[in-house]
């Protein structure tokens, strides 16, 4: 029952989005990539969720700027497990242009695992599918090793 | 009235517009700027795309035996500018076309071009210099082929001996 | 006793229960299906609804500290409840007329908007201000498309009733279809079809009415703090409440079968189901934008309880 399970959940990862201070080039994408018929995300079971408790997969796209640093950790801690991590874009892993700036905390694995990273300055939208992909890979793994795990 | 009934017909007709990536290669645009390539057989390390590098991901640092540089591009940091590629002089940096470069996060370290690029050495006193590979050497050095090769010492002197030689032959001929 | 084994099997197995779960997972694939195909997307797998519940039950379940626990979790378990009852007394033209003496107008007028109870429990449970938002969102859209529900209901039963007065009862509503052919073909039932088709994206919260769920505006207002098993409980509710919902209508303005067999005439029931579906739901969703609530309450007032209340003008007039 359990691998039934754990074979038939990842096929439905309901993406959040966390914009930890991004410059929304990678928002653009990411919104291009869930809603233009082309890159139609749709077809592996992605929905975009409005409620962090309704997610699987997390898209963080940004540097992590001190402003919106408690934020994106409260909202982060209000996702239920198991939750797969994609940093979208360079920001989040190593600060991208904003790098070393005063105002700056990535790299952003300081504060929250990041499982898959796809980098670019935006990455293009298949590069984000091509991320998500591997998040549910993550995702399956990370179902398998037990069902309804708690932080 | 209600043009909208004539586009959702149209549309059901037409059928789905989607990409079938990533059940089927995507279509990559041929002048689409992906990531950088670096070719350490043209790399003369004069550091310029490091200095035009807007978010620092391009890195030199001197092999700890000082028999070369170290060259690391982290793909982790590169914005995909192309002003290294642009800058370069000897088009040793190029970008591809490569955009698949999504990877796990425990592969970060890994995602980053890193070659070793050895100092080349004088032709004449057998010092280290910049490297002086064969493709640059037919480009840039073409109009002094051997003083190319020297390092910036052995240069000074060749010169300043080519100009005593001019000078004492035209005074020769004068007298 | 064979009363509450027949109830039993209508609540747990065919028309309400397993069969009624089945039909409103597949109903809600097909709407997401061929709302993808509108705008031109491939758009996910038939059982992704079947998926995503599966999902939700390998998740945790957060409940937040400010919420009443209680009514928190009790609130998707009232909903479910309530449209599998709902979901027993609906007939199936030619394969099942309902448990005996409980398809009645009456009664579906109580069942009906208990989902909505539950959805407004949950959002005023949740203890966030979304879900306050989504409560009295959905609470104003509910008295709105209530109206134009009963006077339609009262507009059947009038017709039906013909010269005895009213009749309430599906089972006579039906077989009144029977004899004089549906309603849906009756030219002074057809404002109130009209208010049907429009009282059915209202209660499903979709297209103009997506107003409580606005998940742009509220975020999905009352589910908003749902997680995991608790939200795939939701779910299923929304579903069975698309068949219901879809089943009613199907049984108020063209129940008729077309075969002997019971597979046949079944089958011929799910198709039905279908096309209101991709009529009054995918299709209207896939066209319309979302009004504001004040906007989508005067929708009803104005225009679908007019249309509800001409029809019963006329079958009182031509009784």
């Amino acid at each position: 029952m359990l691998k039934f399970m754990s074979k038939l959940a990842p096929r439905s990862p309901w993406i959040y989005r966390i914009n930890a201070g991004s410059c929304n080039g990678c928002d653009v994408e990411m919104a291009t990539a869930a809603l233009i018929p082309r890159y139609d995300v749709e077809r592996l079971g992605c929905k975009y969720c409005g409620s962090p408790r309704h997610a699987d997969v997390v898209l963080i796209s940004g540097p992590l700027t001190m402003r919106v640093r408690d934020r994106v950790l409260r909202v982060y801690d209000e996702i239920p497990h198991p939750k797969v991590t994609v940093g979208i874009g360079v920001c989040p892993v190593s600060g991208g242009c904003f790098r070393e700036s005063y105002s700056v905390e990535a790299d952003i694995s300081r504060y929250i695992p990041l499982d898959v990273i796809v980098p670019g300055c935006p990455p293009r939208p298949q590069a984000i599918i091509d991320g998500i992909v591997k998040a549910v890979d993550v995702l399956r793994n990370r179902i398998e090793e037990g069902v309804c795990s708690r932080s | 009235m209600f043009p909208f009934l004539k586009i959702m017909v149209r549309n059901l007709i037409q059928g789905p517009a989607t990409d079938p990536y990533p059940f089927a290669p995507a279509h990559t645009p041929a002048k689409f700027r992906g990531c950088a390539v670096h070719d350490p057989e043209k790399c003369i390390l004069c550091g310029i795309c490091r200095h035009v590098c807007a978010p620092g991901a391009i890195q030199l640092r001197p092999s700890e035996d000082g028999s070369g540089m170290q060259f690391a591009l982290w793909h982790n940091s590169c914005v995909f500018c192309g002003m290294c590629a642009h800058y370069c002089p000897t088009g040793a940096l190029k970008m591809s076309t490569n955009w698949k470069l999504a990877h796990l996060g425990e592969e970060r370290f890994d995602n980053a071009i890193a070659n070793f690029i050895p100092f080349g050495q004088c032709a004449e006193c057998g010092k280290r210099i910049q490297p002086r590979p064969r493709a640059i050497t037919d480009r840039l050095g073409a109009d002094n082929p051997d003083r190319f090769l020297l390092c910036p010492e052995c240069k000074r002197t060749s010169v300043a001996r080519l100009a005593t030689e001019e000078r004492r032959s035209h005074t020769q001929e004068t007298v | 006793m064979t009363n509450i084994l027949e109830a039993a099997f209508a609540i747990l197995i065919f028309p309400g229960g397993l069969f009624a779960l089945a039909l409103g997972l597949l109903l809600k694939g097909v709407d997401r299906k061929f709302y993808a195909r509108l705008q031109r997307r491939v758009g996910p797998p038939l059982i992704q609804p079947a998926l995503d519940i599966i999902k939700l039950c390998t998740k945790e379940t957060m409940i937040p500290d400010s919420a009443n626990a209680t009514a928190f979790q009790l609130a998707p378990m009232l909903g479910l409840t309530g449209v599998l009852v709902t979901a027993a007394v609906m007939p199936i033209g030619g394969v099942w007329s309902g448990v005996t003496g409980l398809g009645d107008l009456l009664i579906l007028l109580y069942l009906l908007p208990i989902p909505a109870m539950a959805m407004m429990l949950a959002g005023g449970a949740s203890s966030s201000p979304y879900g306050s938002l989504g409560f009295s969102r959905e609470m104003c859209l509910m008295f709105a498309y209530e109206m134009p529900l009963i006077a339609s209901f009262l507009a059947v039963a009038v017709r039906v009733g013909g010269a005895d007065g009213s009749a309430l009862s599906l089972d006579a509503i039906m077989s009144y279809q029977y004899l004089h052919g549906p309603l849906l073909l009756d030219p002074v039932m057809l404002p109130a079809v009209l208010a049907l088709l429009m009282f059915i994206p209202g209660t499903m919260a979709s297209g103009l009415f997506d107003i409580p769920e606005a998940e742009p505006e509220v975020l999905e207002g009352p589910l908003l703090e749902y997680s995991g098993p608790l939200l795939a409980v939701f779910n299923l509710m929304s579903a069975v409440k698309l068949t219901v919902v879809l089943q009613l209508a199907v049984a108020l303005i063209c129940p008729n079968p077309i075969g002997g067999s019971v597979v046949v005439n079944l089958a011929w029931h799910v198709f039905k189901c279908l096309t209101l579906l991709l009529v009054s739901v995918t299709c209207f969703r896939a066209a319309t934008g979302r009004l504001r609530l004040d906007q989508g309450f005067s929708f009803f007032v104005k225009y679908t309880s007019p249309l509800a209340l001409v029809s019963l003008g006329l079958a009182v007039m031509l009784r």
